[in-house]
């Protein structure tokens, strides 16, 4: 079942191309990373998925489930946000209200969309137990948990909202090692076992190769090479793909970040 | 590693108290005294009545004595009593301009800095024609317009202080903006008023809290001068600035008329700045 859907999707500001994906699906159960460095316009087609680019003209098509996000009303967009696609930040902390308690932030998220009381509760709790954290956190402060419980906590929100496409902008970059491979691995596991669909953007080849089914390559706001990731990574068609694998030391096995709670 | 872990041990509370925060808790106290003090006064002061329009012609100006500690005024009125209700007008006019000038302050100041644009523009702007008299010079204006009373004080006052906490607000809350959880909010869907009510404001609320603190001073050497020049509130009410300008002639043979007045009004200001600056010393950290 394909969740999102993207075509012939142009990003201009004035003139210049920021971004341009000829084809983009995502369906249920799938990993898809779009990769490329700094600049390549990866952030900017995430954020286009929610109508969330501001400042630029966005052009063609692009469905997430049987919503037109460029047609659609403010009203509606608002609505898709959070509970049919989830953004999952970078800076996991930074993107935690400091002076609102976690549970508080869940409850008044859940009931944005209709969500309240006992449900809300449930939702909430079997949310954060979904990412393997203690509904306890629930009632702490951003700076009481570290930053893989907040990234994690920002995952069991898209979660309790009932995303079914989790949006992650450089999940694990601002995390150490250990903990990026705990994110992934719940990522992971979300993706099997409940058919959750991740579309994510790295510059990490070592996490895209562990993670990742398909693997978009952008360079310079185009899509310079497109497949599975086993073709990708195994015969880079592009000179660029090929650039960005020998950039990385070595590829870990992706047995290495097999689950479990930790190292 | 060793260095963070060490200063969360010793940062406890008794520890914070003996540090930066002796300052806070010391304006706190003082200023403490001084609301106990208006709230208290119908019942501590030794003559009730002379808080108002009472006179005794035949105890007029009698220096500092056991049945007067401060002394009479030149109608004949306890100046412990009416020290005593003048705090009553003094915080009455500190808290009455801080609460309607920041609160109009920072509500602009938050939708201006939030939104950006023209919104910005605007409010700016109009912060700019206000910024642009000087403060006093303003209240006067007002003040000469207005009836002379303790409302005028507060009016005329509050018009000249709100852009400093909208300006303030704004530059604040224009960095908050930009920080992830707002980002994250809209990303939920959460609609703009919301954004602003939930996420910016109570994150943009320290830096005037401490301004707020810091000017309650200011606002009461204001108010003292309004009245001090006939503006503000007048005979037969309590009121510091207004003692002080009916006792400054007296200075040489009756000092007591003016002194006690002049040092309420010091002690006051004194204690808001030193809870303020505590405050800052505290929440900067």
């Amino acid at each position: 079942m394909t969740l999102i859907s993207v075509q012939d999707l142009v990003v201009r500001i004035g003139d210049r191309v920021i971004a341009s994906v000829p084809e983009l699906d995502v369906a249920a159960g799938e990993c898809v990373a779009i990769v490329g460095e700094s600049g390549s316009g990866k952030t900017t087609t995430l954020l286009s998925m929610l109508g969330l680019v501001h400042g630029a003209d966005v052009s063609g098509r692009i469905t997430v489930g049987d919503v037109d996000v460029l047609t659609a009303s403010p009203a509606r967009l608002r609505e898709i946000r959070g509970s049919r696609a989830a953004l999952v930040m970078q800076s996991p902390q930074a993107a935690l209200n400091p002076t609102m308690r976690l549970g508080t932030l869940m409850r008044r998220a859940l009931a944005r969309h209709g969500v309240k009381g006992a449900d809300a509760r449930e939702r909430a709790e079997e949310g954060v137990r979904a990412v393997l954290l203690d509904p306890e956190i629930l009632r702490r402060y951003p700076h009481q948990v570290s930053g893989g419980q907040a990234q994690r906590f920002a995952i069991a929100l898209a979660l309790a909202l009932g995303a079914q496409v989790v949006l992650a902008d450089e999940p694990t970059s601002a995390l150490d090692v250990t903990v990026q491979a705990e994110v992934v691995a719940v990522l992971r596991r979300l993706r099997d076992e409940r058919g959750l669909a991740v579309l994510l953007v790295s510059h990490d080849l070592a996490l895209v190769s562990t993670i990742a089914d398909r693997v978009v390559v952008m360079r310079d706001g185009a899509v310079v090479e497109s497949g599975s990731a086993a073709e990708v990574f195994a015969r880079p068609g592009d000179p660029y793909t090929r650039e960005l694998i020998a950039a990385v030391p070595a590829l870990p096995e992706p047995a290495d970040f097999d689950e479990g709670e930790g190292p | 590693m060793t260095a963070p872990a060490l200063t969360t041990l010793r940062r406890t509370p008794l520890r914070r108290l003996a540090g930066v925060d002796r300052l806070a808790v010391a304006g706190a106290v003082l200023l403490g005294v001084v609301v106990l003090a208006a709230l208290l006064a119908p019942w501590i002061a030794p003559y009730p009545e002379d808080g108002g329009s009472a006179t005794h012609p035949l105890e007029a100006l009698l220096p500092p004595s056991g049945a007067h500690w401060f002394g009479t005024d030149q109608v004949g009125r306890d100046v412990l009593s009416r020290v005593l209700f003048g705090a009553r007008t003094s915080l009455l006019i500190a808290v009455a301009v801080l609460a309607v000038s920041g609160v109009a302050g920072v509500v602009l100041g938050v939708v201006a800095g939030y939104a950006g644009g023209w919104a910005r523009d605007v409010i700016m702007r109009v912060t700019d024609v206000f910024l642009a008299f000087p403060a006093l010079l303003l209240s006067l204006a007002l003040a000469v317009v207005l009836q002379p009373s303790v409302t005028t004080v507060i009016v005329a006052i509050a018009v000249t202080w709100w852009p400093w906490y909208a300006r303030l607000t704004a530059s604040v809350a224009a960095s908050v903006a930009t920080r992830g959880f707002v980002d994250s909010a809209r990303c939920l869907g959460v609609p703009a008023p919301l954004i602003v009510l939930r996420h910016v404001l109570p994150n943009s609320l320290t830096p005037v809290l401490v301004q707020l603190s810091l000017d309650g001073g200011g606002v009461i050497l204001t108010a003292a001068a309004l009245s001090y020049l006939g503006l503000g509130a007048h005979e037969p009410t309590s009121e510091w600035g207004l003692m002080v300008q009916q006792g400054q002639s007296l200075f040489t043979t009756d000092w007591w008329v003016v002194t006690f007045p002049g040092l309420a009004i010091l002690v006051t200001a004194f204690s808001f700045n030193v809870l303020g600056e505590g405050l800052r010393a505290r929440l900067s950290r």
